[in-house]
């Protein structure tokens, strides 16, 4: 047992448990729901669970040199409402933010207001009673709602990301409150998103994208998986023109109605990301269309929501009935890349 | 900065150890302005910005 | 029941940075001018640099972009620009 001498927080104390909430609730350190009090025992049952020290940095935020420490992120952990066993996952998710390509300081300051976006696979997801389809995007699950929480409490309180100051969202989106869901890897034939982007078969992962607000779709009316497949792709077109023509990390969420009829087709993840490269492409000349026509101005370029296909994020999730879909768009084209990082796995050592 | 920004530039001179640090303040927003606005703007930071840059 | 429970900010005590000395005048001055690379700045900055030269003096103005406006500038560019006698980086908005 991590001995709690060895946590170097400044200690504070409160009456109870309540008087904790609106001390932290006035010290500006929530999201504006209520927290569960850091205690140092529950602190460092999140160290033990991960195995690490409380004084191991999780990483490096580049541009203001800021050491994510491990007990400053179990601290916000356990305030999110996390049980000790969703602290690795919790601390994974930092440790891919804090990768160069994630770009945290721009993903989390800009005024695009986005959320990162966690997607769990692997073994982990079971462990934790992780929720991967009914109302995967949103409540219900007590994993998912806290480890998305406990990333925002990290910007907030080791990043200094609070509305108005560093973070300059005009509007944000409701996902800033949370936003992690889970693979249905059970349900799907398809190879998981974590395995895709390298990490071994059999070990569990999170992926993290700096993302835009999600969008659904719906088509219920056809069995052809370009037709599917179109639906999506307009959506995107969509937000090219509506809010951001840059091409990037764009995540597609299917769940099983959609997802049964495009595997009946013979379709894996890589026919869907090259039909999906081919076609959302949206010109310039579209701008006009929009009340973009002052910048529509010059050659007619063609553009692509995805640099290569990818840039595409495919993820089995979702109920099982229902044609539906999601489209959940980058924050700012490639400014942010998505990054994967393995749970609780050296994969350099 | 714009004086939509200005709270955004006193933080991240307070986490560089400035807290005090100086810059020129003009009207938001700039992206959507005419060039007649933009002189305009220049003009106004420019005159505030060799203040600051002389001032003792 | 009283509890002690433990602070989730980073708790960092940031070193006093150092000001640069101000110039005397900007008159014969080499003047950076970091263009942060969003819509508008170009023009904002074409207008600045003409005013610093007919109404200032300025001798040599040293454009750049960055060319990510939502990182920091690069450090070879940070190198070009640390050579002026002042710098002017626009525009946060």
């Amino acid at each position: 047992m991590l001995s709690v001498v060895a946590l170097r927080s400044r200690r504070l104390e409160v009456a109870d448990e309540l008087e904790a909430n609106e001390l932290y609730q006035r010290s500006g350190w929530t999201d504006g729901l209520p927290i569960v009090a850091p205690t140092e025992a529950r602190v460092a049952a999140c160290l033990e669970a991960a195995g690490m020290a409380a004084d191991e940095v999780l990483g490096t935020e580049p541009v203001r040199h800021l050491l994510l420490t491990a007990e400053k992120v179990a601290v916000n952990a356990v305030m999110a409402g996390c049980l000790p066993a969703y602290f690795p996952v919790v601390a994974a998710a930092v440790q891919a933010m804090c990768e160069e390509p994630f770009l945290l300081h721009g993903a989390t300051a800009s005024t695009g207001g986005s959320a990162p976006v966690l997607i769990v696979n692997g073994p982990i997801r079971r462990a934790l009673g992780m929720n991967a389809t009914d109302n995967a995007l949103a409540n219900g699950s007590r994993a998912n709602a806290t480890i998305g929480r406990a990333v925002r409490l990290v910007l907030v309180n080791l990043l200094a990301c609070v509305p108005g100051g560093l973070d300059r969202s005009t509007l944000g989106h409701p996902g800033k409150f949370t936003f992690c869901l889970a693979e249905d890897e059970e349900g799907s034939p398809w190879v998981p998103l974590a395995e895709e982007r390298g990490i071994p078969r059999g070990a569990s992962a999170v992926t993290v994208v700096a993302c835009a607000p999600p969008r659904q779709v719906m088509n219920e009316w056809t069995t052809d998986p370009a037709e599917i497949l179109e639906t999506f792709t307009a959506e995107m077109r969509a937000n090219m023109l509506g809010y951001s023509i840059w091409s990037g990390n764009y995540v597609l969420v299917i769940p099983k109605q959609l997802r049964d009829l495009i595997v009946a087709a013979g379709w894996q993840k890589q026919e869907i990301r090259e039909y999906v490269h081919r076609a959302a492409r949206v010109r310039r000349s579209d701008w006009h269309r929009v009340g973009k026509g002052r910048v529509a101005g010059g050659e007619d370029t063609e553009f692509a929501a995805l640099g290569s296909p990818e840039d595409l994020l495919v993820v089995a999730a979702g109920g099982p009935a229902g044609g539906f879909g999601m489209v959940v768009p980058p924050w700012f084209g490639s400014k942010s890349r998505a990054v994967t990082r393995a749970i609780g796995l050296c994969l350099e050592c | 900065m714009t004086d939509r920004f200005t709270a955004t530039a006193r933080l991240m001179a307070e986490v560089c150890g400035l807290p005090a640090y100086p810059f020129a303040v003009v009207p938001h927003p700039i992206s959507s302005n005419t060039d007649a606005e933009l002189r305009e703007k220049a003009a106004e930071a420019m005159r505030q910005c060799a203040a600051i840059l002389q001032s003792r | 029941m009283p509890i002690t429970v433990l602070d989730p900010t980073a708790e960092v005590v940031t070193p006093a940075g150092g000001m640069a000395p101000p110039l005397r005048s900007l008159a014969g001055k080499t003047i950076g001018l970091l263009d942060n690379g969003k819509v508008n700045v170009g023009g904002f900055l074409d207008h600045a640099e003409a005013i610093l030269r007919a109404e200032h003096g300025v001798a040599a103005v040293l454009r750049r972009r960055k060319p990510n406006m939502s990182a920091p500038a690069p450090a070879e560019l940070l190198a070009e620009l640390v050579a002026c006698d002042a710098v002017i980086s626009a525009v946060g908005d």
